[in-house]
């Protein structure tokens, strides 16, 4: 029985060990929720117009009313909202030139370039335009230039194309958990800096991640009325 | 033991008692907006993911990504001898950035029976779905020990190879299907069913302003042998592609990829594009 015990401890000691050496590849899925609180557990220091937008934007979901957010119709939700959204799985991959963060959601693609101290590209885009390096299995990350039209989160947190994000991933518990620190900078949407904390617990490398098209699963493209009808 | 902070514990209870939220009325594009789409929209004919004509994304900003079919090709030397391993960026230098006009693989539509043939006035295209695959295309290629993943260069799709000898039970028909591989020395073997073929189809021609689609069955199969070259400058995939229901014989291509330095990628959104010619994917603004 202890041997059993102990053989037992022993595959999982290295099971854990083999998760940390992979860093932060593999498959993930989000624990912590859509809506994101500073970490002190507070709403973040929206300024004034900030947070009337957000608040009647809070009320019309409410209602069932969510024209005012473009996810609604299978734009990106963007950068951190992405890793959250309808907690669907996501593959990071690593190679020496850059980071994929690879989404079941609507099968989209963040690509981190692993380049110098500029962005290559400017942006605006839905993920941003990233610099990043690795310090040690930590990567840091650097985002400038999210469209305005995506939010922070779920609940509709907004940001302006000026929003600097600093993002540090990196595993902890054996590995078996991704935590995403967040430094958000936005002056033109808070009255100051804050920081958040996100979550994502590992699943099995061999995890089936579906293939989602949101037009498709929204029928929002028609494609099963259109392509069943034959014209001759 | 990791720490959960209490308010994460509660809000991850409160977002689990929460359904999922009721989407507010969405107007659908109709059949015929989409056909009212501009002239260059309409250009784009199944299976090119090379625009004819380029889409005018707006103003070119300094330092903005390269258009989506401008691959550089830097060509380097693989740091990996390992015939078994396949990562990096592998380019296709026959289909920069993309597939080859037409689709680049199938069976030819003038080959099929007539009853599989169908037509329309829809290029797939513009409904922002996976193209049926697997077809020749740049991308890089991530390994690990359970799985290949293709991150393709035209970011539809992500495609993903699972080391096994069975492939999933009642996997639901998609425009990746479902793919798994082993190894025959140091070729890998991949076996892929569960192509959706009736949207996008094996192959599509535009007569008259109507799309024709060969409708691929649901007992399409395809079988890839890869092979690493030794000093692993190259990547050689024969592909044979078998649906007895639309043709007889196999259809088979060998597409030869070259190792080049990661030309890392573009933001591309095909929801977006619909947007630029007027598509009316709802109300909320772009």
């Amino acid at each position: 029985m202890i041997r059993k015990f102990l053989a037992l401890a022993a595959v999982f000691a290295l099971g854990a060990h083999a998760a940390e050496a992979a860093g932060i590849a593999g498959v993930w899925v989000a624990i912590s929720p859509n809506k994101l609180l500073t970490t002190t557990g507070q709403l973040p220091p929206l300024n004034a117009a900030a947070a009337a937008q957000y608040q009647a934007d809070l009320a019309a979901a409410a209602k069932g009313d969510y024209s005012w957010d473009p996810v609604a119709i299978c734009k990106p939700p963007g950068e951190p909202r992405t890793m959250l959204q309808d907690r669907m799985p996501f593959e990071i991959d690593v190679s020496p030139a850059r980071v994929d963060f690879l989404f079941q959601w609507n099968r989209l693609d963040r690509i981190i370039g692993i380049v110098g101290k500029e962005p290559l590209y400017v942006g605006p885009y839905y993920f941003g335009a990233s610099t990043a390096h690795w310090e040690g299995s930590t990567l840091v990350a650097s985002v400038t230039g999210i469209k305005e039209n995506t939010t922070l989160d779920a609940a509709g947190l907004p940001h302006t194309d000026s929003a600097v994000l600093t993002e540090r991933f990196h595993t902890i518990n054996g590995g078996q958990i991704l935590e995403a620190d967040i430094h958000v900078s936005d002056p033109a949407t808070y009255t100051r800096d804050w920081d958040t904390k996100l979550l994502f617990r590992r699943l099995p490398d061999d995890t089936r991640i579906k293939e989602d098209v949101c037009m498709e699963r929204k029928n929002l493209n028609n494609y099963a009325t259109i392509y069943n009808s034959v014209t001759k | 033991m990791f720490h959960i902070a209490r308010h994460q514990i509660l809000a991850l209870l409160a977002s689990c008692l929460l359904s999922a939220p009721a989407l507010a009325q969405i107007e659908r594009p109709t059949e015929s907006e989409l056909d009212a789409a501009p002239k260059q929209f309409q250009a784009l004919l199944h299976g090119k993911s090379k625009l004819i004509t380029p889409i005018n994304r707006g103003p070119v900003v300094k330092g903005s990504l390269p258009p989506p079919d401008a691959t550089p090709v830097v060509k380097i030397a693989n740091p990996s001898r390992d015939p078994r391993d396949f990562t990096g960026y592998w380019y296709d230098p026959e289909a920069p950035g993309g597939q080859l006009p037409g689709g680049g693989v199938p069976v030819p539509i003038l080959d099929a029976p007539p009853g599989l043939v169908r037509t329309t006035k829809i290029d797939a295209e513009r409904l922002c779905i996976v193209d049926l695959g697997p077809q020749p295309e740049s991308g890089r290629i991530y390994q690990d020990k359970t799985k290949l993943t293709m991150v393709y260069n035209n970011q539809l799709r992500a495609r993903r190879i699972y080391f096994g000898n069975h492939h999933t039970p009642n996997a639901p028909f998609t425009g990746n299907g479902d793919s798994i591989a082993h190894w025959e020395g140091n070729t890998l073997v991949v076996d892929t069913v569960g192509l959706r073929g009736f949207i996008t189809g094996l192959d599509a021609t535009l007569e008259g302003g109507l799309h024709k689609i060969l409708v691929a069955s649901p007992n399409l199969h395809v079988v890839e042998r890869i092979t690493k070259s030794t000093d692993g400058s190259t990547l050689t995939d024969e592909a044979t592609w078998t649906d007895p229901s639309v043709r007889a014989a196999p259809y088979r291509e060998t597409t030869v990829y070259e190792y080049i330095q990661d030309p890392l990628g573009y933001d591309f959104e095909c929801e977006d594009d619909g947007d630029q010619f007027g598509l009316k994917y709802g109300s909320a603004n772009n």
